[in-house]
């Protein structure tokens, strides 16, 4: 092994394990359950997903629990969770998910690729997934259910808030501001100082060179809003 | 614990092929390319170099044989040598009617994944596929034969690359999507989840795909429209 020139995220060096639950049991699910499985210190156990969700008994060779039973089976003092669903509803179905997982006692685990750089200094918070080839920088900081696509790049002291979901090759800037719950899609780039507000779509490829409205949906480069709530367009029930 | 440190999430693909000997099918830059990386970075051992008649000009080519294509057979035997063809796929398709020629004369060709690749364990990778450094391919991707895939290039979970294609560059391609028949796409080009590119198109460097395109044009710009220029007149 060669001498790493920058030190690991304590993400990246966890010294023990935990057993968890995957909650989702769509392609998402599959997918986080390979990274955990390959490159995380936690077992996973079993997936899980609500009552009228859970089609068939396993997923991936493991046991499929239905969500109101999860805590019951596997109790929250000893097992963590994650919750693996992809950007559906604006990603409202995941915070919605694992507020459920909160309020039933558990703690969520985030992983972090050992093929990402993440500056040590990083704050990430619950239920966070970081793909390979990630870069964080210094001073930068995810919330709390935050998906950050391959290749990824977060400039140094920019923010992410909660729920968001990044997607492959997303370039944010220098002390930029991604609001809750926003969704950048695929090689979108958010120029350095800009805001993302809440709630925003972003999609393939725009470049934002200032500060977006809550809610809109950005096209192009430069990217403009094409006039569509992004609510209606992603069929976000209930706000 | 979980078995992290005996299976680990990313295959080095390169270091667990059989390696052999090797002969590229090429004599000119993407040749030198091949080489390079062959040798320093992969366990085959490179021992000719062949090219078509018109194309040899010396007996030697990086201090190795230079050996017409068609006496290959003779000289390096398919059973005993494993080939690697190293051409542009334009103007002429040199790339697939020389792996034609190639497989017609009984040989396996050997695929380069670079060891700084990020390739996750399910995924397939066929022949005479080249992937460069930095590049990250995902879970369950499928590339096919005879496709180039350029450095920091990311392939999403499920993506199909299929046959003769050439990805350039920091392309990022998202999950779901299909890449049909030899495609082209230019460097930093950017394909939205789940769309598909039909056969035979050309995305000029940086576009930006957000639907499913037709078969065997060209496509520019952010989102992408079609070009006015033909595929067979497009330099790449």
């Amino acid at each position: 092994m060669g001498k790493r020139l920058i030190a690991r995220h304590p993400l990246q060096a966890q010294p023990g394990g935990e057993r968890i639950i995957i909650v989702g049991t769509g392609e998402t699910a599959a997918v986080a359950f390979e990274y955990f499985r390959r490159d995380s210190p936690h077992e996973v156990v079993a997936f899980s997903a609500e009552e009228p969700f859970v089609t068939h008994r396993t997923h991936c060779g493991l046991p499929v629990v239905p969500l109101e039973e999860l805590a019951s089976v596997y109790p929250a003092a000893e097992h963590g969770v994650f919750v693996a669903v992809a950007f559906t509803q604006l990603n409202r179905v995941r915070r919605r998910l694992y507020h459920a997982v909160k309020a039933a006692g558990f703690d969520c685990v985030s992983y972090a690729s050992s093929h990402a750089v993440i500056w040590p200094d990083v704050k990430i918070g619950e239920n966070s997934f970081v793909q390979e080839h990630v870069v964080v920088q210094h001073g930068a900081l995810a919330g709390a259910n935050v998906f950050l696509g391959s290749g990824t790049c977060l400039g140094y002291r920019s923010v992410v808030e909660d729920d968001c979901y990044l997607g492959a090759h997303v370039t944010v800037g220098d002390r930029c501001r991604v609001g809750r719950a926003s969704f950048l899609s695929t090689g979108s780039c958010i120029a350095e100082g800009q805001s993302v507000a809440e709630d925003c779509i972003i999609g393939a490829g725009a470049v934002i060179l200032k500060d977006t409205a809550a809610r809109e949906v950005y096209l192009g480069n430069p990217a403009r809003p094409v006039g569509r709530d992004s609510f209606e367009t992603f069929g976000v029930t209930g706000g | 614990m979980t078995d992290r440190n005996s299976v680990p999430l990313a295959a080095r693909t390169v270091s667990t092929a059989p390696g052999g000997h090797l002969v590229i099918v090429g004599a000119g830059e993407w040749a030198a390319v091949a080489f390079e990386r062959f040798c320093r970075d992969s366990p085959y051992e490179v021992v000719a170099f062949s090219a078509e008649a018109g194309h040899l000009g010396a007996d030697l080519c990086r201090g190795l044989p230079l050996v017409p294509l068609a006496d290959l057979a003779m000289t390096y035997p398919p059973g005993r040598y494993v080939a690697f063809v190293a051409a542009p796929s334009w103007p002429s398709q040199a790339r697939r009617r020389l792996y034609d020629i190639v497989k017609s004369a009984g040989y396996a060709c050997a695929s380069y994944v670079s060891r700084r690749v990020f390739a996750v364990r399910n995924v397939q990778i066929g022949e005479n596929t080249f992937v460069h450094e930095r590049a990250a391919l995902q879970h369950m991707v499928r590339i096919g034969d005879n496709v180039i895939v350029g450095s920091g290039t990311c392939i999403g979970h499920n993506a199909v690359v299929a046959d003769d294609c050439f990805v350039g560059q920091r392309v990022a391609i998202s999950g779901l999507c299909r890449i049909g028949r030899g495609c082209f796409l230019g460097a930093g080009s950017c394909v939205d989840a789940a769309v598909s590119v039909a056969d035979g198109c050309v995305l000029r460097p940086g576009t930006v795909v957000l639907k499913d395109t037709k078969p065997d044009l060209v496509y520019s710009g952010n989102p992408a429209h079609p070009d006015v220029a033909a595929v067979s007149a497009c330099p790449r």
